[in-house]
């Protein structure tokens, strides 16, 4: 008994300064709460907006912060799950102070955060979460990659630009990302005037696409749209090959790690995907972030979520730059961005979604990515 | 006409794969009366293997594959003196739910030890298809149904004409009688394993030239359907399993191709619970079995 009223009374301190202590000392920095998949089998996504954020505060640090005010970012571990998401949320809000959230990376784990973020109405950005619904009905809430629909659109008006009339697509069944990309993409290929020659689909986790390939082979389409990852899109290539289906592929942006889960590299060429950045890309701005993410990582920014979590920091500074850190200002001036940014000029629609361009992006014989062009909306 | 051709090709691709790890299963169960339900891991066991020795020390392709054997006979080996061998005399539940958890073991294993990320699978194959007049199968096919074929063909001469394969049978039928006769029980067991694995060694190479990507899970799935298709065939019946491999691979392919890709899995579940309800011994069983 004696011991558990001591516990308590311990307790009660510790806990006690620790509810006063943050708001002491938060005058002279501002505050971000990160939030990212820092460990478990999405950790590479997670990590790459991390560097990305990371690299961009230093800078802006170096350069004076905002407006003298020294730049923090607090991150914390979702580890993927939006449970862990939420509680993170409730940590770096309640017991960090912080003056925005920064996140999350995948998009179940963003989704059940931004709900909490928008009821409290404290600014949120993400670099990574492309599902429609996460911006909608929610004021304070932003994101600087673009959407599956967008995506979508944009290659098949790239199909119809390379002068190919005839398509076919093989999708997931089991997954919303690959679905959601499927129908947005047929709808588009039907209002262009493409022929979409063969649908084809596969269950989740299926790893024989001979079938459905054969039957795509039947049709004679002049491109196959693969709205996959990349570990399932290198065993459907792999798989073309072996049945002798030889024509141009086309991914979404889950293509970009293809490289590493792909054995036979010179099977990449007939592949074209859409990107949210190249390190190849040709402006200013871009040159200088990949210099600038070699330098401090001794790697390239592969990833292209490094560059929209660089962005996502430059377009939330900037917000804290017009010198306000209510909740309601800061959400204001974000959607007031007009930026050139290193993934391209950002500026928001009524939806809070970034109207950006797309990077179309190819291989070369030994799998290296090659930047084809910027696909503008 | 040449597209249902092709179907069924690509049906006798996967049939193939899914025969050969059947027969590892259908050995081991027809002589221990044990559900190895960790043989599928043993083909993941080859497959990261492959990607060791080849990723990292860049040893040549033909040593490796002899090395994929040898690895996956020395798991089998000792799995099965480390954990099987101590519950011999249990009931047979206390050893199934052993083998389930081995699986679990070697999975977790691979998990922490290759990261749940996808690798490549490293051999692949580059050879032209074959051209049979207008029709054109891909070498990867050629070669794994060729292989099965082969294999299973071997498998029966051995455990028919080898004073091995009779040790083998005898230990089927009665394990003590077997001992009295003056066979050394340990040891056939021991080979059976032995040549199950390298089953399950020579599986993981053409499943991973088929299918080049190389995750801790990769055997529970290849692992399931094997197992199906050795009771479809008549568990304990080498061309059973045969037989039940390439019926369960024309099954998913054709209903891939003609009705739904998502009922594939039920149809074949569904020609199982049929095949069972009518011949509970599977296809090729017999009421008084003659086991391996």
């Amino acid at each position: 008994m004696k011991k558990g009223t001591w516990l308590s009374l311990v307790l009660v301190l510790v806990l006690g300064i620790g509810l006063i202590a943050p708001a002491a000392i938060a005058e002279d920095t501002i505050k971000i709460g990160g939030i990212s998949t820092l460990s478990g089998p999405y950790a590479l996504y997670g990590q790459a907006v991390k560097k990305g954020v990371d690299l961009y505060v230093s800078q802006l640090n170096e350069k004076g912060g905002v407006n003298g005010k020294k730049v923090e970012v607090i991150w914390e571990d979702d580890r993927g799950e939006a449970n862990d998401g939420v509680l993170a949320f409730e940590k770096l809000v309640q017991n960090d102070g912080v003056d925005a959230i920064l996140g999350a990376v995948l998009t179940g784990v963003t989704k059940a955060v931004a709900e909490y973020a928008a009821d409290l109405g404290i600014p949120m950005i993400t670099a990574s979460s492309t599902a429609y619904e996460i911006t909608t009905d929610r004021p304070s809430v932003f994101r600087t990659c673009f959407l599956d629909p967008f995506q979508a659109v944009q290659l098949a008006r790239y199909t119809k630009d390379e002068g190919l009339t005839k398509v076919a697509v093989l999708y997931d069944n089991g997954n919303e990302y690959s679905k959601g990309l499927y129908e947005a993409f047929v709808s588009e290929a039907a209002a262009l005037g493409l022929e979409v020659v063969a649908t084809e689909s596969a269950a989740y986790g299926d790893v024989d696409f001979k079938t459905q390939l054969t039957n795509v082979k039947n049709a004679s389409p002049e491109a196959v749209f693969l709205p996959y990852y990349g570990a399932e899109a290198a065993l459907i290539l792999t798989q073309a090959a072996e049945i002798g289906l030889e024509v141009r592929f086309l991914g979404a942006d889950g293509i970009s790690d293809i490289v590493d889960a792909i054995a036979n590299k010179a099977l990449l060429k007939n592949m074209t995907y859409s990107d949210h950045f190249s390190t190849q890309a040709d402006s200013e701005m871009a040159k200088s972030f990949v210099e600038a993410f070699k330098a401090a990582y001794n790697e390239e920014p592969s990833v292209s979520f490094s560059a929209t979590g660089y962005d996502a920091a430059l377009v939330l500074t900037e917000a804290f730059k017009q010198g306000s850190t209510e909740y309601a200002d800061v959400a204001a001036a974000i959607r007031a961005t007009n930026l050139e940014a290193v993934s391209g000029q950002i500026t928001f629609d009524d939806h809070n979604d970034p109207i950006k361009s797309a990077f179309m992006i190819t291989f070369d014989e030994e799998g290296n990515k090659v930047f084809l062009k910027m696909q503008n909306p | 006409m040449l597209l249902f051709l092709n179907q069924l090709i690509n049906g006798l691709h996967v049939g193939a794969i899914y025969a050969l790890i059947a027969l590892g299963y259908t050995m081991v169960y027809g002589i221990v009366r044990l559900i190895n339900f960790a043989h599928g891991d043993i083909l993941m066991v080859g497959a990261y293997t492959a990607v060791v020795l080849i990723t990292m020390l860049h040893l040549p392709v033909l040593l490796v594959i002899i090395l994929v054997l040898l690895v996956c006979v020395l798991f089998g080996v000792l799995i099965e003196r480390v954990a099987y061998k101590p519950l011999r005399n249990s009931p047979r539940i206390s050893s199934l739910i052993t083998a389930i958890g081995v699986s679990m073991l070697l999975q977790n294993i691979a998990l922490l030890v290759f990261t749940p990320t996808p690798k490549p699978y490293p051999i692949s194959l580059s050879l032209p298809a074959l051209q049979i007049g207008t029709l054109s199968i891909g070498s990867i096919t050629v070669l794994t149904i060729l292989v099965s074929a082969a294999l299973m063909i071997v498998l029966q001469l051995f455990v028919s004409t080898t004073r091995a394969g009779k040790a083998m049978r005898a230990v089927s039928e009665d394990f003590d009688a077997a001992q009295l006769m003056g066979i050394n029980v340990n040891n056939t067991i021991s080979l059976t394993f032995a040549i199950g694995c390298a089953l399950a060694g020579i599986g993981s190479l053409l499943y991973g030239l088929a299918y080049p990507s190389v995750s801790p899970t990769l055997g529970a799935l290849p692992g399931l359907k094997a197992f199906i298709a050795a009771v479809l065939g008549g568990i304990g019946i080498i061309p059973g399993a045969m037989l039940g491999g390439l019926i369960m691979g024309l099954a998913e392919s054709l209903t891939k191709a003609y009705i739904s890709s998502q009922l594939s899995d039920a149809v074949v579940y569904g020609i199982l619970i049929v095949v069972l309800l009518f011949k509970p011994s599977g296809l090729l069983g017999r009421g008084t079995r003659e086991k391996v």
